[in-house]
């Protein structure tokens, strides 16, 4: 599919408003060049002010059985920064849903309602046995939809309230800690199954994605909120997440794009293991059916990782990748991830040239109702110069 | 009830290595400051609002299991699995780990002497309408020895335990001039106690003008007084001139009480 470029008409999909979010990194280094696996504090500070004056509206601050604690990093970040959004990334079996809901609503009152929290169901049995978890995957989604349940009722019922089900059981609990609104914080799900779809259709506020082509997030966006719409529930915001390589020209992204593709390549050599969560089976099927996607879709970073974790990128000058970000907002995208593989210096760049394309943009419609230029202008795959600026990077990326 | 296959309903709320990746994090965050006070349970009701059913004479064979989890966690180099009494995993590690193994040894040393449980006081304080009666043997002891006498030692009180039923933790009081509150924390010090937990009942105020200033600055001055060996209760006042032993720096005191009322928070 290529995007539709030539009509200024905004189409009923697309998103009115973004918000960006990006990644908390503690240990400074990039991805390119990691620094060391433990808080270099200096780093970690400048490197979340940073994502707060490049005009960043949340950081995600992930987890691995072997990384930092989310919630400490993120109440930490909080601390740090004034308006940027801690989204703290949880496993349900490793913390108890009392015990998360009085973590989060602390992390949400000192930060004056800025929490949020990313539910992560578990997608290999491997990482899950690490911390104790044997449920069959099947359950997990059960599991997490009860989850949020006791989350919501630890967070908003009035009197103390028992439960007991196959997961959980207690007596007499609460009222619990509040959050700053007294309401809930947003809920985000992630996953591709059919019970990730069914448990954050019903449940969830916010549904991700990993950047998938346009065709296939458009459906997706429909599958969710039918759910949604059936559930009589409000249609969740959707994140959809990029791993961008930028540059001033188009030509110098490409070049960058085959030196960050020669390290992960050299780095993951033994991805050979098929993945067991379907968001990863999906980045690798189509990488493996194309390299390019739409306007500026690139897939050979999922495949040199055997897409361990959202590694599609968005390639090419400033305003070409900000307007393949503009065709996501189309499809009804409204939270848009970036994160980049060179640290702190892809975030200057997204904040100084990328953020301000997309949200100029956005500007430019509601002030005349019709697109602007960008999305005309970048053509991407469809204009020949950039695929000649790609042959040349990929020819001299394969001789290197 | 009924029971997923894997699901054991005694395994506590955090049935993982989740609170070893917490305290690492806090560790590195504060370069090398945290500390973990482990509070085994002392009330069935207390426990059971967060899922917990294991009877009490079982709690501190979890928490023991516990501090292995932990120590393992943060020193281990290579991947471990682990199948105890209480928690079983495969293949975790390595843990993210803290920056200084001897700050948690003594973290540790504190956790197993810790055995008094808070809820019956942040009951009572907080305003909750049930006093909990006192399931620990520290709140039982605090009872007794309330019971027995009002007043020990220097400047003991067990008012405070008296009026709320005794099922408080550390709700003993000291009471007397900033002098008299000093020389009867360094009775406790002559005891063998190297740590000095004073919460108020006016916190605020209590932290800036009792704990902040005179009481901590008595004490300190104090010891840096005193010969090695040589007893409190003999020893005079100490020169000004005398250094401090603690490493943290001592604010020197706002010598009249004057002072202190010029600097305190308004009332609130």
């Amino acid at each position: 599919m290529t995007a539709a470029t030539t009509d200024d008409t905004i189409p009923d999909t697309a998103a009115s408003t973004v918000e960006f979010v990006s990644a908390t990194n503690y240990a400074g280094g990039s991805e390119l060049q990691p620094a060391s696996l433990n808080v270099d504090l200096g780093a970690y500070r400048s490197w979340v002010r940073t994502l707060e004056s490049a005009g960043f509206d949340y950081t995600l601050n992930g987890y691995s059985a072997a990384s930092a604690d989310s919630f400490i990093v993120a109440t930490a970040t909080g601390q740090i920064t004034q308006r940027l959004k801690p989204i703290v990334a949880l496993r349900p079996n490793t913390v108890f849903p009392l015990v998360a809901a009085q973590s989060l609503a602390t992390l949400d009152q000192l930060t004056e309602g800025r929490a949020v929290v990313h539910l992560i169901s578990g997608g290999s049995d491997v990482e899950q046995a690490r911390q104790g978890d044997y449920l069959p995957k099947d359950d997990r989604y059960a599991r997490t939809s009860e989850y949020i349940d006791l989350l919501r009722r630890a967070w908003t019922e009035k009197e103390p309230f028992s439960f007991e089900s196959n997961f959980y059981r207690f007596d007499d609990f609460g009222p619990g800690f509040r959050t700053y609104s007294g309401e809930s914080i947003p809920i985000s799900i992630g996953g591709q199954s059919d019970a990730a779809f069914q448990v954050g259709g019903t449940k969830a506020d916010w549904f991700t994605f990993w950047g998938e082509p346009l065709a296939e997030v458009r459906t997706e966006i429909d599958r969710v909120h039918a759910i949604a719409d059936r559930a009589g529930r409000p249609r969740q915001n959707i994140w959809v997440t990029f791993r961008p390589i930028t540059a001033e020209t188009d030509a110098q992204a490409w070049e960058q794009a085959y030196k960050v593709l020669a390290v992960l390549t050299g780095r993951f050599k033994n991805g050979t293991t098929p993945p067991q969560n379907k968001g990863a089976q999906r980045a690798l099927g189509f990488a493996a059916a194309s390299e390019h996607y739409d306007r500026a879709l690139w897939t050979p970073t999922a495949s040199a990782t055997n897409a361990a974790g959202a590694s599609t990128a968005l390639v090419g000058s400033y305003e070409t990748v900000a307007a393949a970000i503009v065709d996501y907002i189309d499809a009804g995208a409204n939270i848009v991830s970036i994160r980049g593989y060179e640290g702190i210096r892809d975030i200057e760049k997204y904040g100084e040239f990328v953020l301000p394309l997309v949200r100029a943009e956005l500007e430019h419609r509601r002030a005349t109702g019709r697109r602007g230029r960008l999305q005309r202008e970048h053509l991407g795959y469809g204009d020949p110069d950039f695929l000649a600026a790609h042959d040349a990077a990929a020819k001299a990326g394969r001789a290197a | 009830m009924t029971s997923a296959p894997t699901f054991d309903s005694t395994l506590p709320p955090s049935a993982s290595p989740q609170v070893e990746f917490m305290l690492a994090t806090l560790d590195q965050l504060t370069e090398g400051r945290a500390v973990v006070h482990l509070i085994t349970g002392g009330s069935d009701v207390e426990q059971a609002r967060q899922g917990d059913y294991l009877p009490k004479d079982r709690r501190y064979a979890r928490t023991s299991e516990y501090v292995d989890v932990l120590r393992k966690s943060w020193t281990e180099a290579a991947p471990f699995s682990y199948e105890g009494e209480f928690y079983k995993f495969e293949d975790f590690g390595p843990g993210f780990a803290p920056t200084d193994e001897r700050a948690w040894e003594k973290a540790f040393d504190y956790a197993a002497r810790a055995g008094q449980s808070a809820e019956a006081f942040r009951a009572l304080f907080l305003g909750k309408s049930k006093v909990i009666a006192a399931e620990s043997a520290g709140a039982q002891r605090q009872q007794e020895y309330a019971t027995a006498h009002e007043s020990y030692d220097r400047a003991s009180w067990s008012g405070i335990i008296r009026a709320t039923g005794g099922a408080g933790a550390a709700s003993t009081a000291l009471v007397g001039s900033y002098e008299t509150v000093a020389a009867a924390i360094l009775d406790q010090v002559d005891a063998g106690a190297s740590i000095v937990s004073i919460r108020g009942f006016d916190t605020l105020n209590d932290v800036v003008d009792c704990a902040g200033t005179f009481s901590r600055w008595y004490a300190r001055r104090s010891l840096t007084a005193r010969p090695p060996g040589s007893a409190a209760t003999s020893s005079a006042t100490p020169p000004a001139s005398a250094a401090p032993t603690s490493s943290r720096p001592t604010t020197p005191p706002p010598a009249p009480r004057a002072n202190a009322a010029e600097t305190a928070p308004a009332a609130r």
